[in-house]
């Protein structure tokens, strides 16, 4: 990797897979969790964020070609997680110039309340930032509850 | 591949990719797929093959699904973010009769705590169960 300078051009910085193959995932920054990515980040910049549920990539067959492409991923459990993410979320849409976010939840209720809080963390931050919002149907049969049954 | 520097992703329908519309199947046999959130005892892991993943695996490696998950349950943790990885899963080997065991994490330092945490819950199932065990690595910037 010769002469690997991401700040002297940093609106197109991350914009380039640095090994592009058939198997490669379209993933440009590391770590994936929200809760764990740092809030200033070069790849923020200037970036489509994709904020995911955990469980979608696992529903979803196609999940790097239909919405990944081209945005940058970060994953999420918000039944998990919720405190923690709400303030991650404001800090990262204030702190960077976000230029997009789509969501893709789940359509359990304990996705439910991912969408609110990014929605309300971009209100607050009165950026004008459009949110998408896409919902994975998950075919398994629900078995939550503890006992197997309904 | 290069990120188009005009991608506008809100143009109705120009950049929804064929897959979008796909009506292909993920062939999820049970919900839900987070462990902290899966039952002890259920139906199908009845002589069930699973599978541990950590969250972010599916999102590192696009044939996931041909590769690991066909045929499978999935059963998704993160060691960084949840608690009682261990316990929860000593409760459902010995509660149920698993065939096999396959665990997949990443290479990064928070997933390294997790072959122990596995291994160590079929070791207190007492049952044989094979475990395989296989890594995903990433070539992306750490930004932690």
């Amino acid at each position: 990797m010769e002469n690997f300078r991401p700040w002297d051009a940093p609106d197109t910085f991350g914009k380039v897979a640095l090994h592009p193959s058939a198997l490669q995932a379209h993933l440009e920054q590391w770590p994936l969790k929200l809760s764990r990515v740092s809030s200033v980040s070069p790849y923020f910049h200037r970036s489509h964020l994709l904020i995911a549920a955990d469980c979608t990539a696992y529903s979803c067959l196609y999940f790097h070609q239909a919405v990944l492409k081209h945005r940058l991923l970060t994953i999420c459990c918000p039944d998990m997680e919720a405190e923690r993410l709400s303030s991650k979320i404001m800090e990262i849409i204030s702190a960077n110039d976000i230029l997009s976010i789509q969501i893709v939840r789940m359509d359990a209720p304990c996705c439910g309340k991912l969408a609110d809080m990014i929605i309300n963390a971009v209100m607050r931050s009165r950026k004008d930032i459009p949110i998408k919002i896409t919902t994975v149907f998950a075919e398994g049969e629900n078995v939550e509850g503890g006992s197997g049954e309904n | 591949m290069m990120l188009e520097k005009n991608f506008n992703p809100w143009k109705n329908f120009e950049n929804y990719s064929h897959e979008m519309f796909s009506q292909m199947s993920s062939e999820l046999v049970q919900w839900p797929v987070k462990l902290w959130k899966a039952p002890i005892v259920s139906p199908y892991y009845h002589k069930a093959h699973l599978l541990i993943a950590a969250d972010c695996s599916a999102f590192s490696y696009p044939p996931f699904h041909e590769g690991y998950s066909k045929g499978k349950i999935p059963l998704i943790c993160c060691p960084e973010t949840d608690f009682d990885i261990m316990t929860k899963l000593s409760r459902i080997f010995l509660n149920n009769d698993i065939q096999s065991v396959t665990l997949v994490k990443m290479d990064k330092s928070c997933c390294h705590g997790l072959t122990e945490l596995v291994m160590q819950a079929v070791k207190s199932s007492r049952i044989p169960v094979p475990l395989q065990v296989s890594t995903i690595f990433v070539d992306a910037e750490d930004m932690e």
